[in-house]
């Protein structure tokens, strides 16, 4: 598909959305072919077309009604889906947003929604000679179907900002491509007047800064998951835990690096999750390899780069985090065309995990792990004894019958994000999919929201 | 632990073991003792070593025919040499003793040359290291494989040295304590003569050295290093570190893959090559659990490595897998080995494969997990290994040693002999004999199957 076709086509989407409403949209019949443990699908939305490659997840309640928030790769700009009945999903609208320019990157509190604005990587459907945007977006969403922008922040740097944090109150915490420095860093954001956002602090990895002194080189990609003073990052080849009671001053309180030997340096720490009343975290890679044989980037084929780190953290100390054990690595099920999912094509390994606790509408299990893990779907993991993890239930969705985005070059599934609920429907996205509305059949205790 | 009082226990055990003083005198096979558990091995033999349990390190070899294990002891320093030519019937044939209050229990050998390290040993391990007079290592004739006749004592003029390695040919390697260093490191000894022993050269980790800044981690070789040509392959402080010895005067650095952080305890505290398939098996030692509530396992110390390196390129190592964490069987009151008592994690595997007895490695990796028993992964898609069998002790009914407090079975050493015969030590225990009785072993390497069917 070309550039100038995609566009058209979601402007058009766009118009109609706007034109019509609700009325023609209606859940998608749940594609066939996908294969499960202890997990079972509850519903499936193609998103209008853009079905493929939603990427982050956000969730809001309001009045009983279930909005899901969920940022595109390869469109511009993100949807809103009502999840009220997680078996008929419905497409509420479609935001479009700036062009030649990644908005997949979601994270809202209370009223207040945040997209990050990022340069497109090279290789994944954007114009590199073409201007783009950066920075976030800020919306009110008090009117949680018709957000409503309300200012714009500029990192001036080149490629802008990832993966975002907003856990409410008055700081919000960017993954920013500043001016003068080298890969992202922290940036505090004080957004008490959203209209106005401010820079309150910035965190960054001594090297990172022009001038100073590195042989690594270092790319935060967040989030920042606060608790309390206390900020948990995966910092690049770290763990780190910063004491945030001044934001002006972020101070490392704690710090265990992992790679080498895990992981690819720039997201061998992907992200961390506190795990809601335990001095735990999970800390995981993000798998690099496995898009295309000719990718430009590290480790073209699957598997063809240093295992990625899946581990509990244990930070009772937290001057001292210790990796504590790390999770079983998922196999294919009996009668696969493969012995282990490197042999499927795409990406394997792990992605995401269902972190945005801040959130009163999102579950808070401190028992259960859910990870997205590209061509294995989506996997859950009982921790219930930190020292031995082990896998409860997966779910792999079905072979894509339909191209959304040139990536991967095999035409396999790669789930991407996982967000689950508190009522316990878990939403996943994948490259080449829709959003599936799962729920785990495990059993298992539900903590209630902090 | 005084010789008189070390006669006193063995007098002890015999009274317990009332079968075992029939056989006491002629030195033949103990029982079994009863209350193991396994998947996939089963048990062939066992030896008491006439009342020394806590055999340490393994070495075997065959000489027309009959098989001579050489076991170093834990608690007793000296050296255990059974006949296991029939492996439900071993008999110890001799136990030399060594020096006293001194650790003498890591040996190595290939073809007609043992050695034996001697090291001032830690506190808390039975012996007092006030009283080590004896440091470095002792290489022995062994041509007369149940007579060992001392050569050569070479000292380092420091503690000693701890695991070395001789892989046959011209040259030993050490670990050994050297004046003027931090911990221990690379010492390669030329044994051409080995009645007169020569330093050959050295390698070590910067830092290490007294003149330079010392690293931010006490940085310390645990030996062996494994050779292949021009080639070391070592787990040394906290890396897997691979060395060019073309020129054994001045080894150069090929490439490392640092694992700690995060893994942690002792960080790597061996390698394996699994030359077929480009791979080395790299493993920490966990440490933690010998005293409780001061260490327990689990409970504070980083997660000990046990994972597959692929070396295809030497110069970039890179981590390739984790063997799984071996989980209790169904049924058992602790739901992890962390709470069994003593410690849990990797200590040994099957690394002796320089020389011609010892199977070679193929598909299966054999770990010596300490109160997890021995354990056997099944490497045929390194990516994704799995355990295929494991077989734990009983819970000892007597202590050897002061280690751990709380008695329980520590597993320590395991050797694989090419018939398939597998030797396992035990801090509290003599040897157990087994055999893994699952697929995965290497075709060529012997022609007992039909041992299997005993």
């Amino acid at each position: 598909m070309t550039l100038t076709g995609h566009t058209a086509i979601s402007a058009l989407v766009a118009f109609a959305v706007l034109a019509f409403g609700d009325l023609a949209l209606r859940a998608d019949s749940i594609p066939a072919g996908s294969q499960a443990q202890n997990v079972k699908v509850v519903g499936y939305t193609g998103l209008n077309g853009r079905g493929g490659g939603a990427e982050k997840l956000a969730i809001k309640q309001v009045n009983g009604r279930w909005y899901l928030y969920t940022g595109h790769i390869w469109d511009r700009g993100f949807t809103i889906v009502d999840v009220t009945d997680p078996a008929q999903p419905n497409v509420v609208k479609f935001i479009p947003g700036p062009e030649n320019t990644w908005e997949f990157q979601v994270d809202l509190h209370d009223n207040l929604l945040m997209t990050g604005l990022e340069k497109i990587g090279t290789g994944w459907g954007g114009d590199p000679g073409k201007p783009n945007e950066e920075g976030v977006l800020l919306w009110d969403i008090q009117d949680p179907a018709n957000p409503k922008q309300l200012s714009h922040w500029k990192t001036g740097g080149g490629t802008g900002t990832h993966r975002n944090g907003y856990p409410g109150g008055r700081y919000a915490y960017l993954s920013a491509n500043m001016p003068g420095y080298r890969g992202n860093i922290l940036v505090i954001l004080d957004v008490s007047d959203p209209r106005n956002p401010k820079e309150a602090g910035r965190w960054w990895k001594p090297g990172q800064k022009e001038g100073e002194q590195s042989s690594a080189s270092y790319f935060f990609h967040g989030p920042a998951i606060v608790e309390g003073r206390t900020a948990y990052l995966g910092y690049a080849d770290s763990v780190v835990i910063l004491d945030v009671s001044d934001v002006a001053r972020p101070t490392v309180v704690g710090e265990l690096p992992v790679s080498p030997p895990f992981g690819l340096n720039g997201v061998a720490v992907h992200d961390v999750m506190k795990v809601p009343g335990r001095p735990l975290l999970l800390a995981h890679s993000e798998s690099i390899a496995g898009d295309s044989p000719n990718a430009t980037y590290a480790g073209g084929t699957s598997c063809d780069e240093p295992l990625p780190l899946v581990g509990m953290v244990d930070i009772k100390d937290p001057a001292r985090p210790r990796l504590l054990s790390t999770f079983p690595v998922p196999v294919p099920p009996p009668g696969s065309p493969y012995t282990d999912f490197c042999d499927k094509g795409g990406r394997f390994g792990p992605h995401n995990t269902n972190l945005h606790y801040h959130s009163p509408d999102v579950e808070h299990r401190s028992d259960l792990i859910y990870l997205t893990y590209f061509n294995a779907g989506l996997r859950i993991f009982d921790i219930k004894d930190p020292r031995s993890p082990r896998e409860v239930g997966w779910f792999v969705p079905p072979t894509p019958v339909k191209r959304y985005g040139p990536i991967p070059t095999k035409l396999v599934n790669q789930t991407e994000d996982v967000l689950v609920d508190a009522r316990g429907n878990i939403y996943i996205t994948d490259k080449q999919w829709g959003i599936f509305i799962l729920r785990y059949t495990g059993g298992g205790e539900r903590v209630t929201a902090q | 632990m005084t010789v008189s009082s070390r006669i006193a226990s063995f007098v002890l055990a015999v009274g317990l073991a009332s079968v075992a003083v029939a056989h006491a005198t002629d030195a033949g096979a103990d029982p079994i003792p009863p209350g193991w558990t396994a998947s996939n091995i089963k048990p062939l033999g066992y030896t008491a070593l006439d009342g020394r349990g806590g055999a340490e390190k393994l070495a075997i070899r065959q000489v027309n025919g009959r098989w001579y294990l050489y076991a170093g002891q834990l608690w007793d320093p000296g050296l255990s040499i059974i006949d296991v030519t029939d492996p439900a019937d071993p008999k110890l044939l001799t136990y030399i003793p060594g020096a006293e209050d001194t650790w003498d229990f890591n040996l190595d050998l290939h073809d007609n040359l043992l050695i034996t390290a001697l090291q001032r040993p830690q506190p808390g391990w039975g012996l007092n290291p006030e009283r080590s007079r004896e440091e470095g290592v002792r290489i022995w004739d062994i041509a007369d494989p149940v007579n060992p006749r001392q050569l050569s004592h070479w000292k380092t003029g420091s503690t000693g040295t701890h695991r070395n390695g001789y892989p046959g040919g011209k040259y030993v390697n050490l670990a050994a304590n050297m004046p003027g260093y931090r911990g221990q490191i690379l010492v390669f000894l030329d044994v051409s003569d080995p009645k007169n022993p020569k330093e050959a050269g050295r390698w070590w980790m910067p830092g290490q050295k007294e003149t330079e800044p010392p690293p931010p981690q006490p940085i310390s070789f645990h030996g062996p290093a494994i050779i292949d040509g021009n080639r070391a392959y070592l787990g040394y402080g906290p890396a897997v570190v691979i060395l060019d010895i073309s020129d054994i005067s001045h080894p150069t650095l090929v490439g490392q893959l640092r694992v700690s952080p995060p893994f942690g305890q002792l960080p790597v505290h061996h390698v394996q090559l699994i030359k077929s398939k480009n791979l080395l098996y790299a493993s920490g030692e966990a440490t933690a659990g010998d005293k409780p509530p001061a260490s327990v396992a689990c409970e504070t110390a980083p997660l000990t490595m046990s994972g597959l390196v692929d070396i295809k390129d030497p110069t970039k190592p890179r981590l390739l897998s984790l063997l799984p964490t071996p989980a209790p069987p169904e049924g058992s009151p602790y739901t992890s080995f962390c709470d069994k008592g003593g410690r849990f994690g990797p200590h040994n595997a099957n690394i002796l494969t320089h020389h011609p007895d010892v199977e070679k490695p193929g598909d299966l990796i054999y770990v010596a997990y300490f109160n997890a028993g021995v354990r056997i992964f099944d490497i045929g898609n390194p990516r994704m290994p799995k355990e295929v069998g494991w077989f734990i002790p009983p819970a000892p009914v007597k202590r050897y040693g002061p280690q751990p407090q709380q008695l329980v079975t520590q597993t320590e050493d395991v050797l694989v002999d090419t018939r398939g015969n597998i030797y396992i030590t035990d801090k509290q225990w003599g040897i157990f004999i087994l055999r893994h009785t699952g697929t995965g072993r290497p075709s060529a390497a012997g022609s007992a199957e039909g041992a299997r069917t005993r």
